[in-house]
């Protein structure tokens, strides 16, 4: 069932991606970390189930991101300081859309979290992807994105 | 084309950004674009300077969304004001309860600029 839900959350980061900051996510060709620095970045769920999604990805990706959400230009010096905020807003994104996708609001209230979100050192990638993680290559960005229960 | 107020109303700097571009690429006309970053603030900016519309998160410390929406309903001086509110809160039982509290309109995020321009020229049809 977690693997089934872990498409259906992948499935809504790509529509939130997409509709959002017109970028385009689809399976990568291979699974390898990405280099250089990395956000983490959470948001918490509880209703019928309880869970949280978290998400991996460069910082380089996230400068994308606040790029294409405020229209700056790629070299702009506060894309370092919105990148952040950026990422938490895509997750709350996800974690709405992935919630109403999967029908989780007819059964019961369900409330998320505030985005937190730390540093990630990218040496601990392939454990992050090997506990049910989906990958995506978000123009040539890789974005890893688990659904985590909380019981 | 009439030119229009508007508060944007969330906590985070960077969504009053995105939302602030999103209004420019629909083409909406603007005379100015304040922001405020909760309810309590916005309900400041409203007394001291005439705003035509209202777009708001629903989730924000201090006074969310419904609460802001309730309190300008209750002032005989603010509740021409219509409110929108933009959210990624997937709840419909919320969203009804919004709707009931006199909420002028609903958007879910994730939005394209073109929904997001429907919503707003039902509530202000002559800003575009």
């Amino acid at each position: 069932m977690l693997d089934t839900t872990s498409i259906t959350a992948a499935d809504a980061l790509t529509e939130s991606l997409e509709t959002m900051a017109f970028i385009s996510a689809l399976p990568p060709e291979d699974a390898l970390a990405p280099a250089g620095l990395a956000f983490f970045t959470r948001i918490e769920f509880r209703g019928a189930s309880d869970g949280a999604l978290e998400l991996l990805c460069s910082r380089e990706f996230g400068h994308l991101l606040a790029a294409n959400l405020l229209g700056c230009a790629p070299d702009d010096p506060d894309l370092a300081q919105r990148a952040g905020d950026a990422l938490k807003e895509l997750i709350n994104i996800t974690c709405g859309t992935f919630l109403r996708n999967t029908g989780a609001t007819a059964r019961a209230l369900v409330e998320m979290s505030v985005p937190v979100q730390s540093a990630f050192d990218l040496a601990d990638w392939d454990a992050f992807v090997a506990a049910n993680a989906t990958i995506l290559d978000a123009e040539g960005h890789k974005l890893a994105l688990r659904l985590v229960e909380i019981k | 084309m009439t030119k229009h107020n508007i508060l944007i109303v969330d906590d985070s700097a960077t969504t009053r950004m995105m939302v602030k571009r999103i209004l420019i690429l629909c083409g909406i006309a603007t005379e100015n674009i304040s922001e405020a970053a909760d309810g309590s603030q916005a309900l400041a900016r409203l007394v001291a300077c005439p705003v035509d519309l209202v777009i708001a998160d629903l989730h924000m410390p201090n006074m969310g969304g419904l609460e802001l929406t309730t309190r300008i309903l209750a002032s005989s001086t603010l509740r021409h004001i219509p409110v929108v509110i933009v959210s990624a809160d997937p709840n419909a039982d919320r969203i009804d309860q919004l709707k009931q509290s006199g909420v002028k309109g609903y958007l879910a995020k994730p939005f394209t600029p073109e929904s997001f321009k429907m919503l707003l020229m039902q509530v202000l049809p002559e800003a575009a």
